[in-house]
This record gives C-alpha cells, sequence and structure tokens, in this order.
C-alpha cells in the first residue's frame, strides 16, 4: 500500500510540475495550458494538422458542433477530443507519453474508485489520493504485495451493486471462460465535489439542490468531472498479454469471499467528460483492436478475445449466437462457463476509423511496440442541441454507440434499448424521489443514510 | 439433466408464481427445477421492443413470439409449438349484427377456430377477450403494473352482500404475504393515498405499514380530472381519484432504474422499471439451487396409488415451426406445483390420467373462467392534460371498488388511461390518417377536412391532447358454464388438444348490472366537463357501440331499456381451479393445494374464487408466499 | 448506404408538416425517410413530386400556394405528397401500387415520427425524458415544431 501512496503523490505533484508537450508530430501545436495544477488543453480541432501527441487534457469543443439547418452530426472534433483524452488519461504517472517506456501504469489509474465515495453510515469517504482497503480475504494473499488495483465489480461491496454483470444485462465471458470485470473511477472534481457536497449519503444529497458537477470550462481553463469505465480481461490461454495494457489486481467475489491476483488485460474503456458545450457529457469510447470482429464481416483465422470463428462448429446451437446474454445462472465461480460469442454490430464511422489509424501512428512513433497502439476510438457521443427544451437528452449523435466489452448485448438500433450512452444515463437517478442525479449511477448506489 | 431425479420440487411455468416460489423454496435449500414451455430472452428485450415499435398494430401480445398477425398460415396455433390467444386472433371474430347472423353455425366458428388457439363451441356468444403469455417470465412482460390489494369485502362476498362466493382467506391473513409481495416486486405507493380509501373500501393495511418505495407522481391529465371528478357521487358514494400503488420503481433499486414514462408498461417496458417476473428468476437461480429448462412443454402429470403424483411427462422441443423435434421427458420431485397460467394449468389436469382428468373430483376444474370485463368510457376533456406522457396508468377511481350496491351489481374500478384514446382508437395513428386523407374514423373530423403544415399539427395537438379514457374493470361473476375443456379435433403443433371455451356474460344480471352503471358514470363525468368548447359541434363523451369484426359486442335489455356494449379484456384470467372450503366445490385449498392430490400445488389467479375488483398479479405473488410456507411444511414431512 | 437528400426535400416537407427543416433534419437522421420513402413507394413518385415543388418555387410562389397546389383535387401529385405526410408524421409508408400493405419500416422511423412532437409527447415506448417529468405540463408547441 506504500506504493499505492507514493504513485498517487506523484501523480499529483506532476501535475504541478509541468507535463510538457513530449511529441508534437504534426504540424501544428495546440497549445497547452498549465491552470490549477492541471494541464490543460485548448480546443480540438478537427482539421488534420492539428492532430498532436500530448499529455495534456482537452477541455472543450468550443460551442460544440450543433445541428445547424445544414448538417447536423459532425463528429470529427469530437473525436480528436476523445483521443487526446485517451492520450492524457493514459500517460504514465510518473510523466512522459503513454509508452514511451513500454506499458506504463496510467494517470487514471490514480484517480478514485467509486466504491471509495459509497461509504457505510456515518462515514467520509477518504481525501483525494488515499489508498484503497482491502477486503479481508485480500490481505492474506502473500504475492499481492503492491497491487493496488482491486475489482469489486465482480461483486457487491458494501452496497456497490454492477456485479460483473453490464449495465442492466448480465455478464460478459471471454473466450477462456473468464468473466470480464469492471472498473469505474472519477478525476479529482468529481470526487471533490461529491465530497464537499456531502454527496455520499442519503441525507446529504436530499439536502443538496440540483445536482451538477463542475464542467469543463474554455474561459476559465478548468478541466470538469470525468468518469472512466475500464473493461478487463484475465490473460490466459491464446492472449498475448504483450499486445494489452496490463495490470496485476485483486479479483474479488463476494459471494464466495475469496479473492485472486490475476494479470488482467483492457479490452475496454470509456471516458465521460462534462464540458460547457456538452451538459450531457462526451461520451467517448475505446476499445482493444483484438476484441471482436464487425458482424457483417466475421473474422476467419485471427485470435479474439471474444469470438470464435469456428464456434458454430465446434458448439453447434444457441451458444453461437451472437451477443447473447449467457445462460443462467451468472456466477463467475461455476465451471464451464460458455463463452460469449461477440460480433461488433455497427461498423466504426469511416472518418473515426481514419482518424484511429492516425493516432496509432502517432503512439507507435512513441514506441514501435506500444501497446497503446492496439485500441481504437469506436465513437464519440455528444449532444448537438444541449438546451432543446423538448428533449433533456440534448439529440445526441451518434444516435447509439455501444463497446463490445461494456454494452455486449445492447448493441443494435432499437430506440431506447439500443446502447445510447445520453439516453441511458439520462436515466440515472439519486435519492427514494428519484433526483436526477447528473449522468451518474454512481450516486444511484448511494446506500448509507447519514 | 432433464430427467434427473435429484429435484425437490417441480415447478411447471417461470412467470412470477412459479419464480417466487422457486427462489422461497431455493432460499431455503430445496432443490428445485422449473419447466417453462416457452423460450427465454437472450437478447435483453432488444428484439421484443423492436417488434413492438415496428408493430402497426401495438396490442399486449406484439412484442413476443410467437408473432401472428392474422393472415400467415404458417404460423396458424395448429402449427406453433406453443400458441397462446392474442388480440390478433379476436379480429376475425365478427360485429354484433354479424354475429346474430352467424346464428350458432358450426361452419363459422370453425372457420373462426382455425385461426384462434382458443376454441369456441357454438353456444359462446363472446369470445374470451385476454390474452396470456408463454415465455420465462410469463405475462408479467406485457403487465401494467398495478399492485393493488384486494378489499376485505372481496374475500366474503357471499357472507356480506349474499352475492357469489367466499374466499376460504380472509384480507387480515394475507397482510404479511402482501407485504411480502409488494417488496418483491417493488410497489411505489403513499400508504395514505390508500388509508384514504378506508370509508369505501375499510382496513388494507395493518398498522405502522408504508410501501416500499414512494409513489409515482400523477400526472397532469390525471390531476385534471381529479378536480373535474371531485363532488361527484355515484351509486350515493363520492367519486375519487387515487394514486395507483405500481410495481414500477420511483427510485433506482437493485439495479433497475426509476420509472421514464415510456408510456408502452403495456406490452413492454424497455428499461424494466416495471417489475416482471425474469428479475426473481434470476435471482433463484442465483442460488444455484434452481435449474430453469425452457421449451419445455408439460403433456401430463403420472399420478400413483395413493393419489401422489410421481411424475411430470414434458415434451422438450428445438426447431422452428414446421420443423420442430421433441423428445420425450420424465421429471420428479417430492412435489408439484404448477404455475402454468388459468388456461394452460386447466389443460395440464385435463391431459392427465389419459385424459380423462385430474384433481377434478369437485367438478370444477375448468369452471368459472372469469375476467375483468372492460367498459371503456372515452371522450376529450376541456383542457389540455397532455396524454401520451408518463406510466401508461398511474392512477384510478377505486372509491367505488366497494359499497352497499354490491347487493345487486358487480363493483367496478376505474383505471384512467394516460395513453389518450389510443386503447379505444388507436390515437393518435387514426386522428393522423383522419386529418390528413380527409376520413371521419376517429369521429374527430366530421367535416372530413384534408389539412397540411402548421394547420395540421394544431389539429392534431388540439384535439390529442385533451383526450381522456376511462376503463371500468367490471367484476365479473363466476359462472359453472363458463368453461374451459380440451377440443377434441384442434391441437397445437405439438399435437397437444387447444382449449375449448364455452363464453357467455348475458347469462348474468348481475355482471350486467355492473356494466351498465359503468356507463351511467362515464356519462355523469362527461356531464361534468360540461359542453366540448373546441369541437362545438360534437359531443364530448365520444364513448360509442362499434359494430365492426374485432369489436365484440354484446346486446341486452335491462329494466326495459335496450343496451349494446363493446366489451374489452383485462388480462385478467381467473377462476378455472378456485380455491374453496371444501374438496366437494373447489379444487385448491386456502394454501393453493390439490385437495386430491396432496404433493401437487395450482398456483395463480386460476385459484381465485371471484375475481374482485382488483388487478391479480399482487395477489397471486401473495398467494404464492402463502403456499411456499405449505410446501416447505409438506417438503419436512414427505 | 443512406443517401444525404437534396435541401428541396426538407424544404418541402416542412411545408406540407409544418415542421422545421431543423427537425426534419435531425429525423433524417435517426431514420431514412427519404431513401426509404422512395424505395417502399416506388415508381418515380417521389421525383414527380419533387419536380413539381421545384417548379413552383423558381415560379416564386409563395409556400402555403405551394402546400395548396401540391395537395389540390386536380393534383397529379397530391396521393403521394399524403402519403409522404403519412410517412412523416407516423412512420408508415405502403406501396403506391397497394396502399393496403401499410408497414413501419423500422423503429427509428416510429420513433422519429411527428405526430408525438405534434401533441407535445413521446412515441409509446420512447421517452428520452426523466422521471416525473409526467407531472408537469410540457414545453411549449412552438418548440416542438
Amino acid at each position: 500500500m506504500q506504493t499505492s501512496d507514493h504513485k498517487r503523490t506523484v501523480a499529483h505533484s506532476v501535475g504541478g510540475s509541468g507535463r510538457a508537450v513530449l511529441l508534437t508530430l504534426a504540424a501544428t501545436i495546440v497549445a497547452i495550458v498549465v491552470v490549477a495544477g492541471i494541464y490543460a488543453q485548448a480546443s480540438p480541432r478537427s482539421d488534420e494538422t492539428a492532430f498532436t501527441l500530448s499529455g495534456g487534457y482537452p477541455i472543450d469543443v468550443p460551442g460544440g458542433v450543433g445541428a445547424g439547418d445544414t448538417g447536423p452530426g459532425a463528429r470529427s472534433a469530437y473525436d480528436v477530443f476523445s483521443w487526446q483524452s485517451f492520450i492524457a488519461l493514459n500517460s504514465p504517472t510518473d510523466g512522459g507519453m503513454p509508452g514511451e517506456n513500454g506499458d506504463n501504469e496510467t494517470l487514471w489509474s490514480t484517480w478514485m474508485e467509486d466504491f471509495q465515495v459509497l461509504v457505510s453510515d456515518g462515514q467520509t469517504p477518504a481525501p483525494w489520493g488515499a489508498p484503497l482497503r482491502l477486503p479481508t480475504a485480500c490481505k492474506t494473499l502473500t504475492d499481492g504485495d503492491g497491487i493496488t488495483r482491486i475489482l469489486t465489480h465482480a461483486s457487491k461491496v458494501d452496497g456497490v451493486v454492477g456485479l460483473f454483470d453490464q449495465a442492466q444485462a448480465g455478464p460478459l465471458i471471454d473466450q477462456n471462460g473468464s468473466y470480464v470485470r469492471y472498473e469505474i473511477l472519477i478525476n479529482e472534481p468529481m470526487y471533490t465535489y461529491i465530497r464537499d457536497n456531502r454527496l455520499y449519503n442519503q441525507a446529504g444529497l436530499n439536502a443538496f439542490g440540483q445536482i451538477d458537477f463542475p464542467s469543463g470550462s474554455l474561459d476559465t481553463s478548468t478541466v470538469g468531472a470525468i468518469m472512466v469505465k475500464a473493461a478487463w480481461k484475465v490473460m490466459g490461454a491464446g492472449d498475448d498479454p504483450s499486445r494489452f495494457h496490463v495490470s496485476r489486481a485483486h479479483v474479488f467475489n463476494q459471494q464466495a469471499n475469496t479473492c485472486a491476483v490475476e494479470t488482467l488485460g483492457l479490452v475496454g474503456f470509456h471516458i465521460s467528460t462534462k464540458t460547457v458545450s456538452a451538459p450531457q457529457w462526451i461520451w467517448s469510447t475505446f476499445e482493444h483492436q483484438g476484441n471482436a470482429p464487425d458482424a457483417d464481416a466475421p473474422g476467419t483465422g485471427a485470435h479474439y478475445s471474444f469470438f470464435d470463428p469456428q464456434c458454430a462448429t465446434k458448439r453447434p446451437g444457441p451458444d453461437c449466437a451472437p451477443n447473447a446474454l449467457p445462460p443462467t445462472p451468472w456466477n463467475p465461480q461455476l465451471p464451464n462457463q460458455k463463452p460469449v460469442q461477440v460480433e461488433r454490430v455497427t461498423r466504426i464511422d469511416a472518418t473515426t476509423a481514419a482518424l484511429n489509424t492516425k493516432f496509432q501512428q502517432l503512439l507507435r512513433g512513441v514506441n514501435a511496440h506500444s501497446v497503446w497502439a492496439n485500441y481504437m476510438l469506436v465513437g464519440t457521443q455528444f449532444p448537438q442541441l444541449p438546451d432543446d427544451p423538448t428533449d433533456p437528452q440534448g439529440r445526441p449523435f451518434p444516435q447509439y454507440l455501444a463497446n463490445t466489452t461494456i454494452e455486449t448485448f445492447l448493441q443494435g438500433r432499437v430506440p431506447t434499448v439500443s446502447s445510447n450512452c445520453i439516453g441511458c444515463h439520462n436515466r440515472a437517478t439519486a435519492t427514494t424521489s428519484a433526483k436526477f442525479s447528473d449522468f451518474t449511477y454512481i450516486l444511484s448506489r448511494v446506500t448509507a443514510k447519514y | 439433466m432433464a430427467a434427473s431425479p435429484q429435484y425437490d420440487v417441480v415447478i411447471v411455468g417461470a412467470g412470477i408464481a412459479g419464480a417466487i416460489m422457486a427462489k422461497e423454496l431455493a432460499g431455503k435449500g430445496a432443490r428445485v427445477l422449473i419447466l417453462e414451455s416457452g423460450p427465454r430472452d437472450r437478447e435483453d428485450r432488444k428484439s421484443f421492443h423492436d417488434s413492438y415499435l415496428t408493430a402497426m398494430a401495438k396490442l399486449p401480445n406484439s412484442p413476443y413470439p410467437p408473432y401472428w398477425h392474422g393472415n400467415d398460415p404458417k404460423h396458424e396455433p395448429n402449427k406453433e409449438a406453443v400458441p397462446r390467444p392474442m388480440t390478433a386472433m379476436t379480429f376475425a371474430w365478427p360485429g354484433l349484427e354479424e354475429f346474430k347472423k352467424w346464428n350458432g353455425s358450426q361452419a363459422k366458428f370453425d372457420a373462426f377456430n382455425k385461426q384462434s388457439y382458443l376454441t369456441y363451441t357454438a353456444t359462446t356468444e363472446l369470445p374470451f377477450l385476454s390474452t396470456y403469455e408463454r415465455l420465462a417470465g410469463g405475462t408479467t412482460w406485457h403487465w401494467l403494473g398495478t399492485a393493488l390489494r384486494f378489499t376485505e369485502s372481496d374475500f366474503r362476498m357471499r357472507s356480506k352482500y349474499g352475492q357469489l362466493v367466499d374466499w376460504p382467506i380472509t384480507l387480515p391473513e394475507l397482510y404479511d404475504d402482501y407485504a411480502s409481495a409488494e417488496e418483491m416486486i417493488g410497489v411505489s405507493a403513499d400508504v395514505g393515498d390508500q388509508r384514504a380509501l378506508e370509508p369505501y373500501l375499510g382496513a388494507q393495511f395493518p398498522e405502522g405499514y408504508e410501501y416500499p418505495m414512494k409513489r409515482i407522481p400523477m400526472s397532469v391529465s390525471d390531476n385534471l380530472l381529479g378536480d373535474t371528478i371531485k363532488g361527484l357521487q355515484f351509486d350515493r358514494q363520492d367519486l375519487e381519484m387515487t394514486c395507483t400503488p405500481q410495481g414500477r420503481n420511483s427510485e433506482y433499486r437493485d439495479g433497475r432504474p426509476a420509472c421514464q414514462g415510456n408510456s408502452s408498461c403495456i406490452p413492454i417496458c424497455p428499461i424494466q422499471a416495471k417489475y416482471d417476473a425474469t428479475v426473481t428468476l434470476r435471482d433463484a437461480e442465483s442460488t444455484n439451487l434452481v435449474t430453469t429448462l425452457t421449451k419445455a412443454v408439460v403433456t401430463d402429470l403420472e399420478v400413483g396409488p395413493n393419489g401422489l403424483i410421481t411424475g411430470v411427462n414434458f415434451l422438450q422441443y428445438s426447431g422452428d415451426v414446421g420443423n420442430y423435434q421433441a423428445q420425450r421427458k420424465t421429471a420428479s420431485g417430492k412435489i408439484v406445483i404448477l404455475a402454468a397460467h388459468a388456461v394452460e394449468t386447466v389443460k395440464i389436469l385435463l391431459m392427465s390420467n389419459g385424459r380423462r382428468g385430474i384433481a377434478n373430483a369437485s367438478g370444477q376444474l375448468g369452471c368459472n373462467l372469469m375476467d375483468h370485463l372492460c367498459y371503456l368510457g372515452y371522450g376529450l376533456s376541456n383542457q389540455q392534460g397532455f396524454p401520451y406522457r408518463g406510466p401508461r396508468s398511474g392512477s384510478g377511481i377505486e372509491s367505488l371498488r366497494d359499497g352497499p350496491f354490491r347487493k345487486r351489481r358487480s363493483a367496478w374500478r376505474v383505471d384512467v388511461g394516460n395513453v389518450g384514446w389510443q386503447w379505444a382508437d388507436d390515437d393518435p395513428t387514426r386522428s393522423t390518417h383522419d386529418f390528413i386523407s380527409g376520413e371521419n374514423k376517429s369521429c374527430l373530423n366530421p367535416g372530413q377536412e384534408k389539412l397540411f403544415g402548421k394547420a395540421l399539427a394544431e389539429r392534431l395537438n388540439m384535439a390529442n391532447t385533451r383526450m381522456l379514457r376511462l376503463c371500468y374493470l367490471v367484476e365479473q361473476e363466476p359462472q359453472q358454464s363458463n368453461r374451459i375443456t380440451l377440443s377434441k379435433n384442434l391441437f397445437d403443433g405439438l399435437r397437444l388438444p387447444r382449449p375449448e371455451i364455452n363464453y357467455s356474460v348475458t347469462g348474468s344480471e348481475y355482471t350486467l348490472r355492473g356494466i351498465v352503471a359503468a356507463q351511467q358514470a362515464t356519462d355523469l363525468i362527461f356531464d361534468k366537463i360540461g359542453a366540448n368548447r373546441h369541437f362545438p359541434d360534437h359531443r364530448q363523451n365520444y364513448s360509442h357501440f362499434i359494430n365492426d369484426s374485432g369489436y365484440p359486442g354484446i346486446e341486452f335489455t335491462m329494466d326495459g331499456k335496450n343496451y349494446k356494449v363493446n366489451l374489452y379484456g383485462a388480462g385478467h384470467i381467473a377462476g378455472t381451479y378456485r380455491m374453496g372450503f371444501t374438496g366437494h366445490d373447489s379444487v385448491v385449498d386456502s394454501n393453493s393445494r390439490c385437495w386430491e392430490h396432496k404433493n401437487l400445488y395450482l398456483l395463480g389467479s386460476g385459484t381465485f374464487p371471484t375475481i374482485t375488483t382488483g388487478n391479480p398479479t399482487l395477489t397471486i405473488a401473495a398467494l404464492t408466499f402463502r403456499a411456499s410456507r405449505s410446501v416447505l411444511n409438506d417438503l419436512q414431512h414427505l | 448506404m443512406t443517401i444525404e437528400p437534396p435541401s428541396d426535400f426538407f424544404d418541402m416537407s416542412s411545408i406540407l408538416t409544418g415542421f422545421t427543416v431543423r427537425t426534419l433534419r435531425l429525423a433524417q437522421q435517426d431514420a431514412d425517410f427519404y431513401g426509404v420513402f422512395d424505395d417502399v413507394y416506388g415508381g418515380a413518385w417521389l421525383k414527380d413530386l419533387m419536380g413539381f415543388y421545384v417548379a413552383r418555387v423558381q415560379a416564386g410562389s409563395a409556400p402555403e400556394d405551394i402546400g395548396k397546389a401540391i395537395l389540390a383535387d386536380a393534383s397529379p401529385v397530391a396521393e403521394t405528397a399524403r402519403a409522404l405526410m403519412v410517412f412523416w408524421y407516423l412512420g408508415q409508408i405502403a406501396p403506391h401500387d397497394d396502399s393496403r400493405d401499410l408497414r413501419i419500416p423500422s423503429a427509428n422511423h416510429y420513433a422519429q415520427a411527428l405526430v408525438w412532437r405534434a401533441i407535445q409527447a413521446h412515441p409509446t415506448g420512447v421517452s428520452t425524458l426523466r422521471f416525473g417529468y409526467w407531472a408537469i405540463p410540457p414545453a411549449p408547441f412552438d418548440d416542438y415544431l
């Protein structure tokens, strides 16, 4: 746990010590602004000359994009924003560029886990940067020294609901029969807002007015609330850990009260950023390239983490139906779990795919074997009409967006039920009065009364 | 695995009763096998919702398989493995005048029966109007969510009013089980709202009771109507609007969100804010003691020499329409529980013992088929209530559910709709076609105007934002002659006999008087609303008799006056294996256990001796909790 | 592959439906009204309707007059225009040759149908609002156009 403390301290101070723009591979350098200990970056621009690799946070897309009378749905500026966020958040905790010295501990891994604000009655969340407390079942593990990551979204911990289940669906089981685990973390502005306003218990939530997390503002050059949701798979047979961002972590199952140390590979990554132009937040989602093929072009020879090209031959029957919920009961400890046959239902947009190639090249320019170059942006959802009085969702674009490892079962194009980031999070509430919780389900899961 | 003898209990049916029973038993360590005739959703309701959204007719069955649109021979009920009654099947039922011309013609009935899962004898005057689902989760997929307790009088109709029959159980005996049911379903309500009805309905809650969640706010239109009917009296009782206890979340609860007002509770809640039995089924399975087999259609029960059920025979099928493969299997357990719905449970019992039937010493099995007969009253308000916003129904008029009038007429509650005339008239679709094409099917366009541009939008707005629809759920008298038997010559795709129904309403003056009262109360309410301000040449009350096919109707004379009314189903199918005080006049005892077969339980609204004035699901759940204690007790001694 | 509709299509649809071009564009973004109408309705009907419209625009007619001309009893394009209006309003469309074969081509066409906006509501099954919204009146009518 010393390590954890140390890293958090480092991460904190890095913010103040000037992480410079390390590499600028494109013609134009985007300004990096130093504010309040956090590097902030001015507007991402969609013209191609502006691409740059930097560790600074993008703050917002100026003026949004809007749906004028001529052409709603321009996505490029938000996609650039997403990539800049990805690079900033995955930068090493001790400075430098992602992948510069091989795989690295990431800046976001030093943020606070959702369950750190989901305290018990009478408790206050620890100060920003405080280390995690290990469940008892994990403390006895001798090979766990120095591990700072605990994946509790395998089960309920202190009222944390989420299990290994995906939001309002079921578990994703990989080709080796292992359950994918999820982790939710929030940045300091968001954590502080919850802590300072006592939104970690029902009394505080009820006493508080409208929940309105800080928004990233270009005017004041401040970074707003950011949430991250990561999907991890156990590195097992057939997996090549050198192609993943990996982390060793305690994987805890509360049902059985067991804990194990596993090497996990990052397969999916959401970044949700609240900004002035996007009060409904900006929803960026990334995936490992080896997750699953497109539905209309199923791969043949390649090894996928969540797809078996020979499934139909090996296991004829309903098991190979794409993106089908696994048979119940859902319990990671049961033997002989059947993998979910995952396909990407909606192809990545062509302009987004082209942008992916560019940023992956930039990352390979840092390190030819960079694990980060194996990740791709699936898309960015943003509100086109954030102030539409008829639609609190602000007319999101694209209408549907799904990560095959986080919204596996919700892919598709059916209104209300298919994965729509803003659409789903617009339903997030807190308290027994269903107060709107500003697009986060973390506050929905607050159980402490006082 | 399928035919393993390792189970303590075999449950037939994965709906709300089966799921709650499984969870309660497994929670106490019992090993349970569930046999479900239908499939299970593995697409997380996406394809169901897609089917709903793209359906031209948005009916209770629209989202769910098997699909039937009334014109596809490939999907006729004799081809499907697990067909079930569908509203679309009654579209072929003629209007009243045409039906009179049938004059009991067997050929006409035969033609109708071909396309209908429920088949009819020529003595029938009305098709059975309600439907159910056959898939894991059962009919809670398309239930509305209304979670009312029954009233004290509902259980004591014979002793209190000299009508119908008493239940072998009283309301206070069910208090705890109602509380368990409300907790499991997750009911949102304010107990104070409900207690305010005590002057009319008597006590329904023990001291200190609180619902699991706060009430769901009433809609703009509910509040407007509530104000409108203030001060009105009918049968010497006040008309009062009450926020309905609803099985929909009013807060984030156990991973499911608060209601978002999608207004499609029937037939599907896209976000599962409305409870359905798949929630409990998963909970039951998470104990690792419950195994669910789907596409397992029970054909009959085996009975041992001492009357105990020794085996449950079923067909496990795979494949598609026209190409099914079915395997015969047998499951056994110490106790067998049929929770297959009021129609299917009867079928299984009648198919047993070489199709001579079991559990029927009383002669009541399959009899007393009941529903809430729905009378729809609809019209316009003078104020904008903005329907089509919020839960499909969130309020009702409950103050007339009980009263001295029950000595002579059946009672009702009024479900106040939040979706304009959608049920009655398929709006806003119908009025849109009317104002674009110059027709008048909605009765809103007598001038046959053809509009476009903003004028079109404004006119649709003027009509649709003022629509009111009242659904009277009329308590139907149980009648022996309303009966399910097995068809001798009509089968389903697995060659199992389809149900044959004999069904009539006009034989019960008690029921008819309730329908007349519903019509009178509608007039009273629209009289209060007054002259139609926005469509000055219209009447305010648009309810009228429709003589078209697909609108089953009845005709009768009451107190010298002639009535023609259309009736609709509430989906509340009850009475077919009633509980009672003795085995001579009922099928099960007050614990839902068969009088004749001591290890056989029958769950669901089939056990209801009367349909009462409340929607049945909550009471189905409560009676299941009650039965589960009896089952656990029996397991100790068997 | 969805083809971006010409702006005339939106301008004409705006006259027929009473909704703004912006609202129509957003609906088209989620559900292809233009291409699917052409496919299902068949023939050259949409082309003829557009041609009729463009000629009137070029002749300098006022929008309201163009609407009346399109929908006049003797108009050769009135039937097509009404079919298009039904499609925009309800998401329902039938082939020109078989008007009884009315269908909803996709869930998104139903979800984007304009009638729900005309009545200040949302399609049943597709609410984008939040818990309890139904307890207060909706935004003003004009905001929905």
